[in-house]
């Protein structure tokens, strides 16, 4: 081992196994035949082992860092993870909140009409087929593409004005009277109060005509006091009977009267009448929860319409005063009074 | 040792990727295993930072493992990564006298082949920490010189010309008497942990 460079850099390159077999077989031999040669030799084969180690080390982590250098993962960090999750729980309570406001406004208004219903009635849904419709063009009949809403009726003069529920005709784009011998008369609105649910309409047709009335409005009903009504929940003209149950309506309402009475859709703007054959309410609605529980506006405040609003009624209408149901039996009375109540259909 | 066949060609795919240094294997385990190498180290006080550095000495036992001629993947890539991560931050922490792993974690025993990868794992790591400190010691141009011949394989005259010697010989001779004193240190340093222990 003279010259001790050449024998680590002969030891080198038979370890990079660059020697050819002649050069590496001298190498060993002279390791071999020289015990500081040979301990020279495996202190740097030892020394070489921990490079070897190191440059592994160093070239997987280099390849590593360049690799992620400039590099975002696509997702899932830790960061969008929980993102991912606040987001979802996010629009799960939104969902949440909104279903729940739905459901509750749901109840709500379900209550609402669970308490109160008005009568009027859907008289045709206009779900009809394509087929229908065909027809009524082809059979050249005015399209009914339009909804209607019926109610009652009943006249107030002689001359066509006639009183209803303002919930009736609200919103109508032509309203019809059709009377009990099935006669149809174009109306138009004269006056509404949505406060008390009321309205007058007026017959177009100048010859509209009928005798005199029978009746008067009253003003005061007697708690427990019978009563009947006319109306039109049906084509055909209904009557219904029951008593006051109540001096105030839905709510503690004073200008209402509870009665005890079946009603149903298209009795609203009937006329409540009491045994001599006054009138004293027109029933507006119902208490949907259970049955034979209606409501009436009190006469007294159609009066007070009719009393308040002239101007607005060119020709007045007119009080009969021929009290000529008073001593008739029911179905006389019945039979007098159904002249004067009519079926009020609403197109819109 | 030749070892049982991965479980999926996916796993296969992708440390043959690995082997090949190709960054789209790095960055597919990456995207597949952090999240879950993230949420372990949250979860047993570590943080993001503690995650990354974690994860890519996993990455640096996997890559070298995959470079190995008859290695093959015996448990799922997934199961591998998350049982080095395990071990490796356990240690971590027991160093810091922090609390070790949770108890779900400690649990799951995890395969005697994958427990020799990371020993030998943290033993090269011994051992080049060694070097590094002998290298350290040593001192520049000496350590750059001979990580230049060793670990970049630069050749002689490529490294006369980068540390400015007249010649390769000279360099030679430069790298030769770094050696040698690197030796003294290394050997010596060798000695007294020796003695240590």
């Amino acid at each position: 081992m003279k010259n001790k460079i050449k024998f680590i850099e002969r030891a080198d390159f038979y370890l990079d196994q660059k020697l050819s077999e002649k050069e590496q077989k001298a190498f060993e031999t002279e390791c071999n035949n020289d015990p500081e040669a040979k301990k020279c030799f495996e202190e740097h084969r030892y020394l070489r082992q921990q490079f070897a180690l190191k440059k592994k080390h160093t070239e997987a982590r280099d390849f590593i860092e360049q690799g992620l250098k400039n590099w975002k993962p696509k997702q899932s960090t830790r960061q969008n993870f929980i993102w991912k999750a606040v987001a979802i729980a996010a629009s799960l309570a939104l969902l949440l909140s909104i279903t729940a406001l739905w459901q509750t406004n749901r109840y709500i208004s379900s209550q609402q009409s669970n308490n109160f219903i008005e009568l009027r009635r859907e008289i045709n849904n206009i779900k009809r087929s394509q087929k229908d419709l065909k027809d009524v063009v082809q059979t050249n009949t005015p399209s009914t593409n339009t909804q209607q809403f019926g109610g009652t009726g009943f006249a107030l003069s002689t001359n066509g004005y006639l009183a209803t529920n303002a919930h009736v005709i609200a919103g109508a784009d032509s309203v019809h009277i059709i009377t009990d011998e099935k006669k149809s008369y174009k109306a138009k609105l004269v006056f509404q109060d949505a406060k008390y649910d009321l309205a007058i309409l007026k017959i177009v047709d100048s010859t509209f005509c009928i005798p005199p009335l029978p009746f008067e409005l009253g003003d005061t009903a007697y708690l427990g006091e019978n009563i009947y009504t006319l109306g039109y929940p049906r084509n055909d003209i209904v009557y219904g009977k029951g008593y006051i149950s109540a001096a105030s309506g839905f709510k503690g309402d004073s200008s209402s009267y509870q009665l005890s009475l079946s009603v149903s859709p298209g009795s609203s703007g009937g006329p409540v009448i009491d045994k001599n054959g006054k009138i004293l309410g027109i029933i507006t609605g119902k208490k949907s929860a259970t049955d034979n529980i209606a409501f009436a506006i009190k006469s007294s405040y159609l009066l007070k319409i009719r009393d308040s609003i002239p101007k607005e009624l060119p020709t007045p209408i007119i009080q009969s005063n021929h009290f000529t149901l008073e001593h008739l039996n029911r179905i006389d009375q019945i039979e007098k009074l159904k002249k004067y109540v009519y079926l009020v259909k609403a197109f819109k | 040792m030749k070892r049982k066949i991965s479980k999926t060609g996916k796993d296969k795919k992708i440390l043959k990727g690995l082997a090949r240094k190709e960054n789209k294997a790095l960055h597919q385990i990456y995207d597949l295993y952090f999240p879950m190498i993230e949420r372990m180290v949250l979860n047993n006080s570590g943080n993001r930072e503690a995650a990354e550095d974690l994860f890519q000495e996993a990455l640096i036992v996997l890559y070298k493992k995959a470079n190995e001629k008859d290695f093959i993947l015996t448990s799922q890539l997934q199961t591998y990564i998350y049982a080095i991560c395990k071990k490796l931050w356990s240690k971590k922490l027991r160093q810091q006298k922090r609390h070790p792993i949770d108890a779900y974690h400690q649990e799951r025993e995890t395969a005697p082949e994958i427990e020799q990868d990371i020993e030998d794992h943290q033993s090269e790591k011994l051992q080049i920490d060694k070097l590094n400190r002998a290298l350290k010691k040593l001192g520049s141009p000496c350590k750059d010189l001979l990580e230049g011949f060793y670990i970049q394989n630069y050749s002689m005259k490529e490294l006369a010309e980068k540390f400015q010697y007249t010649n390769a010989s000279n360099a030679k001779t430069q790298k030769y008497k770094c050696l040698q004193r690197l030796k003294k240190i290394f050997f010596k340093q060798e000695e007294k942990d020796k003695q240590d222990e």
